[in-house]
């Protein structure tokens, strides 16, 4: 018997689900089949059969992204969830040193633990009762006949197999059991560790490339008193020697685990990492989750990109239901936005995840804004908020309107540009963020400027725009407090390399964009690199002055003079655009000594000791060298005063910069750039006499 | 090789130009480019664009200036690599990073870069497009170079690729720019672009081979690629050649040092590394003369034949 259907799912895990659902949202009935759903003679919803390692299951991490989809699926609320306090990166040497690796720990407010089998259940669940027709049994070969249709065979547990007619096929099953690594995990009770969850990516024990990352966690139960301790590995691994590896590991971290015991057997599944968007579509079959290699190969987390791209590959199939090729082409293309950097480069895939590795791992301890970017942006569960400086620019919706398809081509253009050679800085571009137009961002001056004698933007300068947002990031891996000298020996000093390789790298791409783009900018722009170079120089080194803000000044008064002048502007207008963009950024500096002040998080992710040690701070400037270093030893006489300073000079430039931009005629230009200053001094509130403003 | 008196002028011209633009540079990034524009080097890559440039009859300034500038991108390299290598010495003096700590050598490899970029851009005519897309590559090859690190398994291919990139690609833009210069149908500005790519690899080649025989360079610090894992090409055959595993061992021992150096270049000789390397150095010299092929005989054939004929290393 032959059964028809306009699209067959394969698998209903995280992915398969996910589609499945989506899919009946846009009013189609896809048929959806695996082992594990409840057999429909048996009238309603059973318990559903436990996953491959058998009972007992362990916990997982659903990030912020992760819960979101699952509330829109409506689930969110059937799941028993613990919120998790904290997330803490551990990146550094092995069990057998006596120093511990050093911690960098992350609110986790937005997240939260939840039981495997609770969210499998819950999924499977929604599949049944939802518009999908379910099949309880494994797919096993399928063809494509002349006319493009997908012949699948289901085996059925009871009962003969049968062929499934489709149209379109969304391939959810899972990791093929070869997978190029291990995930292992085995639940341990009685121990203190409370709500934390915590990551290890230890450093490596030699130079050999050939040497294999292994990465390892300890999630907090989704009950008190329970956790789940995890391994994961790309490359041949062995499970027993992996757990044992994370179990002492761990304990030398945390005294707290050694009276733990396991309560569970060990859960072992295949990771598969091998993900590019030019294989996600194999023989018309759209492949997704695990089945396409979206997993992490840090960290082994998966199921938020499974979630994502079932719904990925269901609306690209709603989108196009006549038309398999045209679906096929269309989720390639989202799949290639959506998911950025971490294996992109099938030919030196592995060299460079292992550079990734010895990277991140000798730069723990670095404060440099490059690195504890790239710690977040690479390891990080996606789109924990509180991580990232989403300072919200206060814009009406035209205004978002105009800004929103601009920033969006400025991240295309600068995502493609590196993501084939260094994918992991591509994920620095677009990490745990939720909207282009949220960031504090060059681009954003840069297009309020363009519009400033009127015109409409002009979206083929979202190319010289990304080319400016490189070139921002790649100075930033030259600035700040340079890494420690490592000992002596036959090591490359990765942190040091690593700086240099990714700024030459972000700087040449940027100036490669402008030489294509906007020729007649080219001059202007390698002279502006030229000029961070001095301003840095000048002030880390002794002897020479240089404000701190001065590379921010510069920083912001390229995107703004080069907008006025790309836009039309005339000299007057170019000059006040000058001062305004060089006034945000003295303004940005004081908004990081503030908030440094305060001891909360800067913008470039550096406390007041490195913004002072790395000579990144306006307060010597403001209070005089010794009276800075009191104000970091905590004397709470001269904090108050460091900080009232700094807002005085803070406000400052505020004022200089909205009065440069009185100077700004064209309304909507000058709305986006105040828009951007307000984002950039938020930090700094508001000064009294201007409260009502 | 007997540079004729209007190269020799005319190179002494871009000497003294580098040592201007070095100058220019503003304080404190100025000294160390200085001190290691002023010492002796080959200035290979302006010898080929001068060589390229003897296609037409360019105005010697305009060559002066593109060859300066071309020069200055392999200059910006050579400071950020002895910052990534921690190279304590270049061209017989201390380098950039011993002379001004790593912070203020990687700042003046980035003016240097810029500076560069600003002469890229003064010479007009799309030459800021194709430097552009050269600093991009040679950048890519850094990458390359530093993630093979200790890496005793690196294919020959790989390797190549990434000489492609570090070396071929400058060698490459110079020939290119000379030959635009002076104005040279695009056949043969494109044949001379594949002649400076070839030559490039070939050199660099060479370079890893002299890296083999200690009496050839007595100025450069024996051994510290090994030392940091870098393994040139010679060796990278030898490895290969290598059934016993003795070498990798002797390659990846943690208390490798210069001491081991001797029994390094034994390995690698006794496997017929070192032969094995001259002898891709020649195929990629041969192919470098084979794109000279369609150009007019006349002085720029002779000069490029005689430059592949004598590519050696530069004194480091
Ligand atoms: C031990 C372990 C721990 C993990 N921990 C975490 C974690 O903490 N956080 C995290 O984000 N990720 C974690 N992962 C990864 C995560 O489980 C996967 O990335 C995620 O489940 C992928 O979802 P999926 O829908 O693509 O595939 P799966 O979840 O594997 O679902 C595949 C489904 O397809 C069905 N199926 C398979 N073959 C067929 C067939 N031929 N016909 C019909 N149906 C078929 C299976 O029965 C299954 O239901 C872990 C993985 C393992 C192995």
């Amino acid at each position: 018997m032959i059964r028809e259907a306009d699209v067959l799912v394969v698998g209903a895990g995280p992915a398969g689900a996910a589609a499945a659902l989506e899919l009946t949202r846009s009013g189609l009935r896809p048929l959806i089949a695996d082992s594990r759903l409840p057999d429909p003679q048996h009238g309603g919803p059973r318990l559903v059969e436990p996953r491959r390692g058998g009972p007992g299951g362990h916990d997982v991490l659903l990030n912020q992204a992760t819960l979101r989809t699952l509330s829109a699926m409506g689930l969110a609320g059937r799941l028993r969830l613990r919120p998790v306090e904290s997330i803490e990166l551990r990146l550094g040497p092995h069990d057998t040193t006596a120093q511990l690796p050093p911690t960098h720990r992350f609110p986790g407010a937005t997240a939260s633990v939840c039981d495997r089998d609770d969210l499998d259940g819950a999924l499977l669940a929604a599949v049944t009762r939802s518009a999908a027709t379910c099949l309880k049994g494994t797919v096993g070969a399928i063809i494509r006949d002349e006319a493009g249709r997908q012949l699948a065979t289901v085996h059925r547990d009871d009962g003969p197999p049968v062929t499934v007619s489709a149209r379109h096929v969304i391939v959810a099953s899972g990791s093929p059991p070869s997978g190029n690594g291990l995930v292992c995990t085995r639940r341990i009770a009685g121990t203190g560790l409370g709500a934390r969850f915590v990551l290890h990516l230890p450093a490596p024990r030699t130079a050999d490339p050939a040497e294999i990352p292994v990465c390892l966690w300890v999630a907090p139960g989704a009950e008190e008193g329970i956790l789940t301790i995890g391994a994961a590995r790309v490359g041949p691994a062995d499970p027993t020697d992996l757990l044992d590896l994370a179990v002492t590991t761990l304990r030398a971290a945390h005294p707290e685990l050694t009276m733990a015991s396991p309560c569970g057997p060990p859960v072992t599944g295949p990771l598969n990492s091998s993900f590019t968007p030019g294989n996600a579509v194999a023989e018309g079959r759209l492949l997704t989750g695990d089945a396409a290699g979206l997993v992490n190969p840090f960290t082994g987390e998966g199921v938020s990109y499974a979630l994502q791209s079932g719904l990925i590959a269901a609306q690209a199939v709603a989108e196009h239901q006549d038309d398999p090729h045209a679906a096929g082409r269309a989720y390639k293309r989202r799949l290639s936005s959506a998911f950025v950097g971490y294996f992109e480069t099938a030919r030196h895939a592995a060299r460079r995840y292992h550079l990734g590795w010895r990277v991140l791992v000798s730069t723990a301890g670095s404060t440099r804004p490059v690195f504890a970017k790239a710690r977040r942006a690479v390891l990080l569960p996606e789109g924990l908020s509180g991580l990232t400086a989403a300072e919200l620019m206060p814009m009406d919706a035209a205004d978002v309107a105009t800004l929103t398809p601009f920033l969006l081509a400025c991240d295309e253009v600068a995502v493609s540009t590196v993501r084939k050679q260094w994918p992991f800085i591509a994920r620095l571009l677009i990490a745990g963020e939720q909207g282009p137009h949220r960031r504090l961002r060059p681009a954003a001056p840069f297009l309020g400027a363009l519009l400033s004698a009127g015109k409409l933007p002009d979206i083929t300068r979202a190319t010289l725009a990304a080319a400016i947002e490189l070139a921002t990031l790649g100075a930033l891996s030259f600035l700040g407090p340079m890494p420690p000298e490592p000992e002596r020996g036959r090591t490359v000093d990765w942190s040091l390399t690593a700086g240099v390789l990714a700024g030459d790298f972000l700087l040449a791409q940027a100036t490669r964009l402008v030489a294509a783009s906007a020729p007649d900018v080219a001059w202007s722009f390698a002279d502006w690199l030229g000029e961070l170079a001095v301003l840095r120089a000048r002030r880390a080194h002794p002897g020479h002055d240089a404000a701190a803000g001065a590379v921010f000044a510069s920083l912001l008064e390229f995107p703004a003079r080069i907008g006025g002048r790309l836009g039309g502007a005339p000299p007057s207008v170019i000059e006040a655009l000058r001062e305004y963009g060089e006034q945000c950024g003295h303004a940005f500096m004081h908004a990081e000594d503030a908030l440094a002040l305060r001891g909360e998080r800067t913008r470039m992710d550096l406390d007041l000791r490195s913004m002072l040690d790395g000579r990144l701070s306006a307060i010597p400037d403001l209070l005089g060298e010794d009276a800075a270093s009191a104000a970091l030893d905590g004397d709470p006489l001269l904090l108050g005063e460091a900080l009232t300073a700094t807002l005085k000079a803070g406000f400052a430039a505020r004022n200089a910069a909205e009065t440069a931009l009185d100077r700004v005629p064209h309304p909507r230009s000058a709305r986006i750039l105040r828009a951007f200053l307000r984002a950039v001094t938020q930090p700094m509130g508001f000064p009294p006499q201007s409260r009502s403003a | 090789m007997t540079p004729g008196l209007v190269l020799g002028s005319t190179l002494e011209k871009v000497q003294d130009r580098l040592v201007r633009l070095a100058a220019s540079l503003p304080a404190p990034l100025r000294d160390p480019v200085r001190a290691l524009v002023a010492r002796p080097s080959k200035l290979l890559r302006p010898r080929l664009l001068l060589a390229c440039a003897r296609l037409g009859a360019p105005p010697t300034d305009q060559v002066v200036r593109a060859a300066a500038m071309v020069e200055l991108v392999h200059v910006a390299s050579l400071i950020h690599d002895d910052v990534v290598d921690k190279a304590p010495t270049r061209r017989g003096g201390p380098s950039a990073h011993v002379l001004a700590g790593p912070e203020g050598a990687m700042l003046a490899g980035l003016a240097v870069l810029a500076l560069a970029g600003t002469e890229a851009a003064d010479l007009g005519g799309g030459v800021s497009r194709v430097t552009s897309q050269t600093v991009a590559t040679v950048s890519y090859g850094e990458l390359l170079d530093v993630e093979r690190a200790f890496d005793t398994t690196l294919s020959i291919d790989d390797y190549v690729e990434l000489v492609r990139s570090k070396t071929g690609a400058l060698f490459g833009l110079a020939a290119r720019l000379g030959a635009a210069l002076a104005s040279a149908q695009p056949g043969q500005v494109r044949a001379v672009a594949r002649f400076g790519a070839a030559a490039g690899i070939a050199f660099q080649i060479l370079d890893d081979c002299l890296e083999m025989d200690p009496d050839q360079r007595p100025g450069k610090p024996l051994l510290t690629d090994h030392m940091l894992g870098l393994f040139g090409a010679p060796t990278l055959y030898a490895l290969r050649a290598d059934e016993s595993g003795d070498l990798a061992r002797l390659l990846m021992r943690p208390g490798f040092g210069p001491g081991d150096m001797d029994a390094v270049r034994a390995h690698v000789t006794g496997l017929g590394g070192t032969s094995a390397a001259r002898t891709l150095a020649d195929q990629w010299r041969g192919q470098a003369v084979a794109a000279l092929e369609g150009l007019p005989a006349g002085p720029a054939r002779d000069e490029l034949t005689d430059f592949a004929a004598h590519l050696t290393a530069p004194t480091r």
